[in-house]
């Protein structure tokens, strides 16, 4: 047992001494975090981008008796650009600039307009009040400030009718984290896994098949050490390496992920202590899963090169386990399915972060992560012990 | 109990690969690295380890090490088996090959407190011991420097150190000298002499007949797995030097092989 630690140790020191497997470590949280900024960045941009140029004739005065969210005046301040009134004058010339793509929209209100939508009785024949609206449908920017505008007057037309005759009182009844919780649960578990994989990757392969590239792993196999114990030691240390790199991206992707969901409420009470703990436990024991994984795979390997061939399908299969997660397929009913790895792991995840936790099956998930993290470390003892493993030509 | 190393009847074989075969236009399977070796070195003494490429010098030093196992005959070493006591034996060997390297991030000092523990020493004995061998090579200066920032010969001094940090009874070598600067050789050599006055049994292999004249008591040069010739290296080479044995020998080989092969 002292000599796994001792190897812990020196495997641990020789991360935090070597600049590339410092770079490994955090390299994956640098590019999330750039890559999912900028991707909720050009998001934004794409949505505010333009700014439109509306002109109104006979702008109707504010009513005392419209709720102030239906009003006219409330809707233009949320259109982005100008709303600019210009009073019962000719429209002859604004017309020429809808055209020309200056002005986006002409919108031509009736003189009096409220007076007469009061005074008006459907029964009669003389016509309702009328708004005209001028745009230009071969110009985007025309169009778009066009269908807004008209959306918004069929609200209110349909507010008029129903006004003085009861209150309209719009409740939605979702709380505003809930479409959050939604999307992290089926975001964050697919990420997070295939994260830690990533991490433990770039790391695993470096330390054992760069050993092996490197010849430094026979100083280690003539001394006393007993394989099973190097194995023990380089599984502990590499795992806790992995999650340092899990993490580092994880952060990343925290730090970008207000501006890759903008709009969407997050909070950080949106889950409990218990659901944290949960998370934890869970990506702790598929960080020594995969950890096993990549170092029986990297084991077989000669060179680093090699051994990133050899890890590189396990991606495929983690983005493949991952998967239905990100449409939102999360099951507990079926515990059979915690015997497949890896798939259990975001399952679970997503069990746990979309509220619905379930003991049975968070507990047979962590139980067969252990079991066949434990088998993992039987097989890379045996591999240790394998002369045609370690010295093959 | 016989003291030093008794090398009995060692056969190897290695499977060969699809890829080796087409490289060495061979339709073997098989390759017969180590075909029924036998030698002793004894106490006190540096046996050297002469032949050609692929003759199974590697191989043989392998066993020895405790790295891979026969598959046939044994090797003693202070009357412990290298098959049966692999575990005990390693406590015993210094074992230090060309291409074996330190971990290129970590410092003198550091690499010898952690091999240092892998053989168990307690702290005072590594604090002991590292005082001596660092002085001993003249490690002290860059005990505190990367083994990446090390010249080569200030590595080659390192390996020497950590090879017998444990103060091994046994000291096998596998191509000492191979790639190094002549001071930086000469530090091997000297190095090689001084633990055979102290008693320590040696075993190495080499290219450079020199340096087997030089500080070899004994040689044997084996080819294709076999021992063809083995004496004291004065008394070999008191009518022929030992490029001359060598060349003959190898003529011999082929042309035994060349026999048996059109019969
Ligand atoms: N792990 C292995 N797998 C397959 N073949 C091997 C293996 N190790 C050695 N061999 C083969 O066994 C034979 C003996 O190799 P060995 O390395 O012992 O020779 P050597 O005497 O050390 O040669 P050199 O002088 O080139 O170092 C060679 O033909 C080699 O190709
Ligand atoms: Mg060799």
């Amino acid at each position: 047992m002292k000599n796994v630690l001792t190897v812990i140790k020196k495997e641990l020191k020789r991360f935090l001494t070597d600049p590339r497997m410092i770079l490994a470590l955090v390299m994956p949280g640098i590019i999330m975090m750039v890559v999912y900024t900028s991707i909720g960045a050009i998001i934004k941009n794409i949505e505010k981008k333009t700014t439109y140029s509306v002109i109104t004739v006979n702008q109707p005065a504010i009513v005392a008796s419209m709720p102030e969210t239906q009003s006219i005046e409330t809707f233009h301040k949320t259109i982005p650009g100008s709303v600019v009134d210009i009073g019962d004058t000719t429209k002859e010339y604004v017309l020429e600039q809808i055209e020309k793509g200056d002005v986006d929209l002409l919108v031509v209100f009736e003189k009096d307009f409220w007076d007469k939508v009061n005074a008006h009785d459907a029964d009669s024949s003389v016509p309702a009040p009328k708004i005209e609206l001028h745009f230009n449908s071969a110009k985007t920017d025309s169009s778009k400030v066009y269908s807004m505008y008209s959306m918004f007057l069929d609200e209110l037309e349909g507010a008029m009718i129903a006004i003085n005759k009861f209150d309209i009182d719009l409740k939605d009844t979702a709380k505003p984290t809930d479409i959050g919780i939604m999307l992290i649960s089926m975001i964050l578990p697919g990420m997070l896994v295939i994260f830690l994989s990533a991490g433990s990757m770039g790391v695993v392969t470096e330390s054992i098949a760069g050993e092996k590239e490197r010849g430094t792993i026979a100083a280690l196999l003539v001394t006393p050490i007993k394989r099973s114990e190097l194995a023990l030691g380089k599984a502990a240390a590499l795992s806790i390496a992995s999650l340092a790199s899990g993490f580092s991206s994880f952060i990343g992707v925290i730090v970008a992920l207000p501006s890759m969901m903008a709009g969407v409420e997050l909070e950080v009470n949106m889950y409990s202590a218990g659901d944290y703990f949960g998370v934890l436990a869970i990506l702790i024991s598929t960080v020594m899963l995969l950890t096993l994984l990549m170092c029986i795979l990297s084991t077989m390997a000669k060179s680093v090169k090699e051994a990133t061939s050899f890890t590189g399908p396990i991606m495929l299969v983690v983005v493949a386990a991952a998967f239905p997660t990100m449409l939102g397929m999360v099951s507990s009913t079926n515990l059979a399915l915690t015997l497949i790895p890896i798939f259990n792991s975001v399952q679970c995840l997503a069990q746990i972060l979309s509220k619905s936790f379930n003991v049975g099956y968070f507990v047979m998930t962590i139980v067969m992560n252990l079991v066949y993290t434990g088998l993992g470390i039987f097989v890379l003892g045996k591999m240790f012990n394998n002369e045609k493993i370690m010295f093959r030509q | 109990m016989v003291e030093g190393l008794k090398v009995i009847n060692l056969k190897k074989t290695f499977k060969l690969s699809a890829k080796q075969q087409k490289l060495e236009k061979t339709k073997d399977k098989v390759r017969k690295a180590v075909d029924g070796l036998s030698f002793e070195a004894y106490k006190g003494e540096i046996y050297g380890l002469l032949g050609p490429n692929g003759a199974g010098k590697t191989t043989t030093l392998r066993v020895i090490a405790t790295l891979i196992k026969p598959d046939e005959g044994d090797v003693i070493i202070d009357g412990l088996s290298v098959v049966k006591d692999a575990g005990k034996v390693r406590g015993k060997i210094g074992f230090l090959t060309s291409d074996m390297k330190l971990e290129a991030f970590f410092t003198p000092n550091y690499l010898f407190d952690f091999f240092a523990s892998l053989y168990g020493m307690s702290e005072d004995k590594i604090k002991s011991r590292k005082e001596e061998l660092f002085k001993m090579f003249g490690i002290d200066e860059f005990a505190e420097v990367k083994i990446s920032d090390l010249s080569s010969g200030m590595k080659q001094k390192t390996s020497l150190a950590m090879s017998i940090l444990h103060d091994p009874d046994l000291i096998v070598f596998d191509e000492p000298t191979n790639g190094l600067d002549v001071t930086t050789a000469k530090t091997v050599t000297d190095f090689l002499l001084r633990m055979r006055d102290e008693g320590k049994t040696i075993i190495l292999s080499s290219h450079v007949l020199s340096l087997i004249e030089k500080v070899c008591d004994r040689v044997g040069i084996i080819m294709r797995g076999k021992m063809v010739v083995e004496g004291r290296v004065d008394e070999l080479t008191k009518e022929k030097d030992l490029e001359t044995i060598f060349i003959e020998s190898a003529r011999e080989v082929e042309f035994n092989e060349k026999r048996t092969n059109s019969n």
